[in-house]
């Protein structure tokens, strides 16, 4: 179970491309208006510096997981705390991707399909990943998923370059001021956050010394290519009415028309975005059974899949509506909870403690 | 009888035991000749396995010879058949365990056995009809060398050290099957094939517990990695031009005595789309070609199961014109576009296996068939619409195309499941099907090599030869 640089990086992108490009552009556009790639720039500064830490968290014991470490650098009940308040973040977070996923197919594609039906195939997929294949194998599927991605984000930019009206992004930076700008920021900042993989995935790594400028590689791609989105999004439809649009770069997409035959872009993208979304729910399974099983001393991790997966379908069918899930969880969980407390605050102190703990253990 | 019985010095014993052991075997012809008591001599030998003329010429002539001149001189030892120098052109063994020359006489040896000799001799004449070598019929090619190999080992290794002439070239000979006891040939280039890959094989055909291989596919179903997956993990060709290829890459080559097949292991996803020609032609045609027999692929694989989607779940995708054109065609078929899917592409595959069984005679009364009834009338009669049979007959061409005809297989079989997902969620069904197609391939390994690198795990060194064929040579000569 190992991962190889090019696979780290590609699932990486994958996860992290996925869910900026469709979720972070509103709330940037929300807050900024046409100044809204500046808040997505300043957001992706803030994910960088996020992924530096995490990066020096995972060297403290490259060998190890935060399951373990955690325990290591802060004693056993405490440690125990840390990864709970982790796990509570990733147990929920997958149930809501997963949730969000379903309810955006279901709108793109479906008009009577139920719910439940979209998540149990995923599900099904992400069980059959992990338990007849394992990490090694998210990673190849990652190899196919993350380039296909970009090639593709890539693609629909060109071919949206003849409808756009580059004058619609000024006035620049006239009628917003700073607050705002940085209000839009936390949001993207937030996802970018989801670095903390690499808290989990150091020890399967093959190139653990390189791991940190992978990881920051990854974050400066994605930064690039959701301020391209972004400005891609304020040049079609100036800044106001993407605003209200939960998904304006699928929007943007379906704006695409060539020779009045190639049309109706946006389900092309959906698909391979679904590749992508779901290397990062596959991951986001793995690390929650690999790190249950750590956490409560199980020796087979394989055995805990069915419990998590058991988890992921009741708590993602159960909410009502979308906005429950994507407004309520964003705004009061996750960027209110999990960004300062478990993307900063916990691992500076994991990193101020365990780098005393391994000087004061040095002769 | 064990293997450790042997024979007595007493020829009339021996030669009631070997009755015994071939009791009921009507091939097996005892031939003893007319000589005094002690120059007795039995010939046990399998009829048509043996070269009898050649046999009497090397071996009978000498002997009757010398017991004449013994006779004459009134010589009273018996035969010594080592000492008669006449008999090295005939490739003598010797052994006094039964099994051991039961086992010749059943491989076409002749057994040899005197008075006064508690062993015996194993004279090789084999010789039994065969096939000749002519051109492969799956895996012919415009260019390029046109034999194939045949139905005996033999003819097929030296068909492999005639375009490899080099020591290097091992042919590593072991026997499988506890009944059939068949001769099986590993062949790999030593020092260009790694040594844990030959070892892996060697291994696991040696832990093969079966009576009887009667062909190369059972070998395969023994070795594969994966069991169950519909996907071939060791490709087959008739080519001996394929296998000396393979070998130079690495690979090393399996050989059953009985079968026109060889293996070669391990085999990679992209290997199902790579002709023996590719090495042949021009290469920049062989980079289109190559192309193209990729999206052939994806188009029989998946198709049909777009046509479904598109047409019942996301009709706002397809160009206006085009929709307007279809539902033309729809109007007034009486069933839902799946199962007229369903049910056409059934026929399809019912009239390719019913082509593939019939004499050729036969055969184009099938296709006539097809094509009238199937086609005109069902279209005629407003049973189907006419773009599902574009739509099928598109199909069956792009999954001719595929080079390999193992590769073919998998995406027959699993247009079905995703023709399935493609009525029940749409394009969602479909690309539900792709992650799980693809998420298999990612799991599947060859051999300890993945399936579907260079692309994942990405290989950049060999991606260019998996997806391409690169020029030879250097530049500007």
């Amino acid at each position: 179970m190992k991962l190889t640089r090019w696979q780290f990086i590609c699932v990486m992108i994958s996860l992290e491309v996925c869910m900026t490009i469709w979720l972070t552009i509103s709330p940037a556009l929300r807050a900024a208006k046409q100044d809204a790639w500046i808040s997505i720039l300043l957001g992706g500064g803030q994910g960088l510096a996020i992924a530096l830490l995490m990066g020096r968290v995972s060297r403290l014991y490259p060998d190890q997981t935060i399951i373990q470490y955690s325990n290591l650098i802060l004693g056993k009940w405490a440690g125990k705390a840390v990864s709970m308040l982790y796990f509570l973040a990733w147990y929920s977070v997958a149930a809501v991707i997963l949730r969000d996923a379903a309810d955006f197919l279901q709108l793109a594609l479906f008009r009577q399909t139920p719910i439940y039906a979209i998540v149990t195939i995923l599900l099904l997929l992400m069980v059959y990943i992990n338990y007849k294949g394992d990490l090694q194998v998210i990673g190849r599927f990652g190899e196919i998923a993350g380039p296909l991605l970009l090639i593709v984000v890539g693609g629909t930019f060109v071919l949206n370059l003849g409808n756009i009206q580059p004058e619609l992004i000024r006035p620049i930076l006239s009628d917003y001021g700073v607050r705002e700008i940085i209000q839009g920021s936390f949001t993207f900042a937030s996802f970018l956050g989801e670095a903390y993989f690499l808290l989990m995935l150091m020890p399967f790594l093959t190139d653990r010394k390189g791991a940190r400028r992978d990881i920051l590689w990854v974050i400066a791609i994605t930064i690039v290519v959701v301020t391209l989105a972004t400005v891609l999004v304020i040049m079609l439809f100036g800044p106001y009415h993407p605003a209200k649009l939960l998904y304006p770069y699928f929007y943007a997409v379906r704006y695409i028309s060539l020779l009045e035959f190639i049309e109706h872009m946006d389900i092309w993208v959906i698909i391979v975005w679904l590749f992508a979304v779901f290397v990062k729910l596959s991951l986001y399974m793995f690390i929650c059974s690999y790190g249950t099983a750590q956490w409560l001393g199980i020796k087979s991790w394989k055995s805990v899949i069915w419990w998590f997966a058991a988890f992921l379908f009741f708590a993602s069918v159960l909410p009502p509506n979308v906005t429950v899930v994507i407004s309520d969880y964003a705004q009061f969980v996750w960027i209110r909870f999990v960004f300062p407390i478990l993307m900063v605050a916990l691992p500076l102190l994991l990193l101020i403690v365990g780098t005393l703990r391994k000087r004061s253990s040095l002769p | 009888m064990t293997s450790s019985d042997r024979f007595t010095v007493d020829i009339r014993t021996n030669e009631s035991l070997l009755r015994k052991i071939f009791a009921h075997c009507s091939d097996i012809v005892f031939r003893s000749l007319p000589s005094p008591e002690h120059m007795q001599l039995l010939l046990v030998y399998a009829d048509g396995l043996v070269d009898t003329r050649e046999m009497e010429n090397t071996v009978l002539k000498p002997i009757v010879d010398l017991m004449e001149t013994s006779e004459s001189d009134g010589n009273r030892q018996g035969l010594d058949l080592e000492g008669m120098g006449v008999l090295a052109a005939a490739n003598l063994t010797t052994s006094d365990e039964i099994q051991k020359n039961v086992d010749g006489v059943l491989r076409g040896q002749v057994l040899l056995m005197v008075e006064g000799a508690s062993k015996g001799f194993l004279a090789d004449f084999s010789k039994f009809p065969q096939r000749g070598i002519e051109e492969p019929v799956i895996e012919a090619s415009i260019r390029g060398p046109r034999e194939g190999f045949t139905e005996a080992l033999r003819t097929n290794t030296s068909l492999i050290r005639r375009k490899l002439c080099t020591p290097r070239l091992k042919l590593e000979s072991m026997k499988i099957g506890s009944l059939s006891n068949t001769d099986i040939v590993l062949a790999y280039l030593e020092g260009t094939a790694p040594d844990a890959l030959v070892d892996e094989v060697r291994g696991r055909l040696r832990r093969i517990e079966t009576e009887s291989i009667l062909d190369a596919s059972y070998i395969e179903e023994f070795i594969q990695d994966h069991k169950t997956s519909p996907f071939p993990q060791l490709q087959n060709t008739e080519r001996p031009d394929t296998v000396a290829s393979s070998l130079l890459e690495g690979k090393v080559a399996i050989l059953v005595n009985g079968s026109p097949n060889a293996l070669i292991a391990p085999m990679t996803f992209w290997n199902g789309f790579q002709a023996a020609e590719d090495h042949y032609e021009k290469y920049l045609y062989v980079c289109g070609v190559r192309i193209i027999r990729l999206l052939l692929f994806l188009m029989s694989l998946i198709l049909p199961s777009f046509y479904v989607a598109l047409t019942t779940f996301h009709p706002q995708m397809i160009p206006v014109a085009l929709m307007m054109s279809i539902s033309a065609a729809r109007e007034g078929i009486p069933f839902p576009t799946v199962v007229e899917t369903f049910l056409m592409e059934i026929m399809f595959e019912g009239l390719r296996e019913a082509g593939l069984r019939l004499p050729k005679a036969i055969g184009s009364a099938v296709s006539i068939v097809g094509a009238i009834v199937i086609g005109e009338a069902a279209v005629q009669a407003g049973f189907i619409s006419a773009p599902i049979v574009i739509i099928v007959a598109s199909t069956g061409i792009a999954s001719f195309s595929i080079p390999r005809y193992s590769m073919s297989l998998p995406f027959r079989l699993l247009r079905f499941p995703l023709l399935a997902l493609a009525g029940t969620f749409g394009l969602f069904g479909v690309a539900a099907g792709a992650i799980a197609i693809l998420t298999h391939l990612c799991n599947l390994e060859s051999f300890k090599k993945p399936y579907f690198t260079p692309v994942a795990p990405l290989q950049l060194q060999h991606l260019k030869a998996a997806l391409i064929r690169p020029p030879r040579g250097r530049r500007g000569i």
